[in-house]
């Protein structure tokens, strides 16, 4: 159908790396795997160097805190599929490494963020793959990811709504409104209204920079549609036509 | 295409238009659209007009012309033109497909949609967007009839829609704020650097914008040059510029203030209805800004350019000085997305452009049209207007806000609302849309050597 359910945004590229490259960037892609994603971002923040202030190290993940999540996988020439003896063998010339990640916001803003906030990470995830023409400045880049990005057939999201961001501040609604219940018991009128209202300032803040203390996420946003549902302006168009060529199969049903 | 990178931008001042690097600083405008039905008489037309354009050269003391002229073309125009299908595909597709393909994306939906724009403005028929601003109205005129002898006096040049600009007599725009106090500096464009108009560095200084974010040909901000259409020198001193005129609802906005003062504090109070205005925009209706005087208003501070844009979200990021939410926030969220605004410098715009309308006296709705021409310059609408429009003004997900959009200009239906951090009140609810789209379009505005060259049709695939 198209990349994009309600506010997530599904993005793959596959991009050719050499043969012999494949083993040295195994080797990276292990030493990044996200099975602790603390772990994963502080790497990230390591290579970042002196020349970023504290600060501004942290608020590079605010912007990360928009991605669901992130795979880089490479695929060896003899793993692509091969369904059949009717599928004549292939021997590609390359390997190809495949990015796959869902995320909130738009194109423009994911791929930006992304060059503006990690760009030696960036560099060292495709690094060697053909073509590839670093992260920064983002004009080349964008083109890289452009001419390599290969579109969603079918998207599904069960909660298109919800930003990950959303969720995030929702799971700490919950606990601090069930925190509240249990502690508002015996109140009395005067004292739940003070407690009341200074729950709801300590939830509308800023989040601390930290990101990985999930309990400092503001929650008292608008869980809502945005008019736009962040569309890069091909899948605007594409998804017109689409609707428009669904709805004409119907009339003519 | 990129070119010239080592460029620098203060030696072509004379071949870039006026009015996008330095404002002109003048009272009233008059915008007139022409369409052009014939190639041939359309670039003779651009020909005259090209001889009295004013370029971003500097004024000497006393030297400020009582009126001055802008050219820009829309894709529309550039198609009329005659110029070759190569050319007019090197162009970038925002711009091919015009402001109104883009509504979704800009948020002009509901009552800003596309089809309740003004008949004259939704149509193909805006193909040249002449500008003329001037001291007087008595200049605004002698200069108006100059252009329509010299128009009608072509072939195939008609006046599709003429849209005049004033500042009202409160220096204001119609909701009472002073208007652009912030702009991008631009390195190389001979503008004093006021402090808080360019990208934070550290040490607390400010660093102006590359040129090639705002005019076409020069190095940006990613360090390349900003992509030309080809051919390069078509493109070379030249921008784009977003027009649109925005109807604004003064009486609507004015009942809101007071009947949300109540809700809130239980009191319409002035002090709390300004507390209110300037909790939605960022600053107070002087343009003294809440993160330099979160409490009261500070003329001192309002008048003083060194003062009254200097300050960084970062040093409030509970917003309990400016709410995140607010106007001035998310239409550039200096130092508040990163301490160098890494994620902001490439999004920067050069407002331009001037209220319309007359001022509302009464306390009701007089019925009248008054709003906001807006004109915003840069080198990519998509990379810059539209990016911000999309992502800054009308989504929350970024600032941690979720679906909450921009109060004072972004796309609310009457069920928005707005997070006020602070002790006291968290929220602000029911908002609507005070401000609706009633037209608009992307339009060039090529150098003066590239104009001339248009109107020779040196370009053109008919010539």
């Amino acid at each position: 159908m198209s990349n994009i359910a309600g506010k997530a945004f599904a993005m793959n590229l596959i991009t050719p790396i050499e043969r012999k490259q494949v083993k040295w960037n195994k080797v990276a892609f292990w030493l990044l795997t996200p099975s602790k994603p603390r772990n994963f971002l502080n790497w990230f923040t390591k290579r970042l160097g002196p020349r970023f202030d504290f600060a501004a190290k942290l608020n590079g993940l605010i912007t990360l805190s928009m991605i669901h999540y992130a795979r880089w996988v490479i695929v060896k020439p003899e793993e692509w599929p091969h369904l059949g003896t009717e599928q004549p063998r292939e021997d590609p010339a390359y390997a190809y490494q495949l990015f796959f990640s869902n995320f909130n916001g738009s194109w423009a803003q994911y791929v930006d963020s992304f060059s503006a906030g990690i760009p030696e990470g960036l560099d060292g995830l495709w690094n060697k793959n053909v073509g590839w023409p670093t992260s920064v400045p983002q004009g080349p880049f964008h083109d890289y990811v452009r001419h390599n990005e290969v579109w969603t057939n079918y998207y599904y999201s069960a909660y298109p709504m919800a930003a990950s961001n959303d969720i995030k501040s929702s799971k700490r609604l919950r606990n601090e409104l069930l925190d509240f219940i249990d502690r508002s018991e015996k109140m009395g009128a005067k004292e739940f209204q003070r407690e009341y209202h200074k729950l709801l300032s300590s939830l509308q803040g800023n989040p601390n920079p930290d990101f990985t203390a999930e309990e400092k996420f503001p929650c008292l946003g608008q869980m809502a549609p945005t008019p736009i549902v962040s569309l890069a302006s091909v899948a605007v168009r594409r998804a017109r036509v689409e609707i428009r060529s669904v709805e004409e199969v119907h009339d003519a049903e | 295409m990129v070119v010239s990178v080592g460029r620098v931008l203060q030696e072509n001042l004379g071949d870039i238009q006026g009015n996008l690097l330095h404002a002109y600083h003048m009272p009233v405008a008059r915008y007139a659209f022409y369409r052009l039905e014939d190639p041939a008489s359309g670039r003779a037309w651009l020909g005259k007009l090209s001889d009295r354009v004013t370029s971003a050269t500097r004024w000497s003391e006393g030297d400020k012309p009582s009126s001055t002229m802008n050219v820009a073309l829309s894709f529309r125009g550039l198609e009329a033109l005659g110029l070759p299908t190569a050319t007019l595909a090197s162009f970038p597709e925002e711009f091919r497909l015009g402001m109104a393909e883009r509504s979704e994306i800009l948020g002009d939906v509901g009552e800003s949609a596309p089809e309740c724009w003004e008949d004259a403005l939704k149509g193909d028929g805006l193909h040249v967007l002449v500008e003329i601003h001037a001291q007087t109205t008595t200049a605004l005129e002698s200069h108006t009839e100059w252009l329509e002898s010299v128009s009608q006096a072509a072939e195939g040049v008609v006046v599709e829609y003429v849209q005049d600009a004033a500042l009202p007599k409160t220096g204001t725009e119609h909701f009472g704020f002073v208007d652009g106090i912030s702009q991008p500096s631009v390195e190389g464009s001979a503008l004093p650097e006021l402090p808080g108009h360019g990208t934070p560095v550290e040490s607390g200084k400010w660093k102006p914008l590359r040129p090639g974010e705002f005019i076409l040909g020069y190095v940006g901000e990613d360090g390349l040059a900003s992509e030309t259409p080809t051919p390069a020198a078509l493109g070379l001193n030249g921008t784009f510029v977003v027009f649109r005129k925005l109807h604004q609802r003064v009486a609507d906005f004015r009942q809101f203030l007071r009947t949300t003062a109540q809700a809130l504090w239980d009191t319409d109070d002035p002090e709390k209805v300004e507390l209110l205005a300037a909790k939605l925009v960022g600053r107070w209706r002087s343009g003294c800004p809440l993160e330099l005087s979160p409490d009261q208003d500070n003329a001192a501070i309002a008048n003083n350019p060194q003062i009254n844009n200097n300050f960084r979200f970062a040093q409030d990021p509970d917003g309990e000085r400016c709410p995140i939410g607010a106007h001035i926030r998310r239409a550039n969220p200096r130092g508040s997305l990163d301490a160098t605004d890494t994620l902001v410098r490439r999004h920067r715009i050069l407002r331009r452009g001037l209220p319309y309308g007359e001022w509302l006296e009464s306390e009701s709705d007089d019925g009248a049209d008054r709003g906001l021409v807006f004109i915003a310059v840069g080198s990519s609408i998509s990379r810059q207007f539209e990016f911000v429009q999309e992502e800054w003004i009308n989504k929350g997900d970024l600032f941690f806000l979720d679906g909450e959009k921009d109060p004072f200009v972004g796309a609310n239906d009457g069920t928005g609302k707005m997070t006020l951090p602070g002790p006291s009140v968290p929220f602000i609810f029911n908002l609507q849309r005070f401000v609706t789209v009633r037209g608009g379009e992307y339009f060039f505005m090529p150098g003066l050597e590239a104009l001339r060259k248009l109107a020779q049709g040196k370009w053109s695939a008919d010539s």
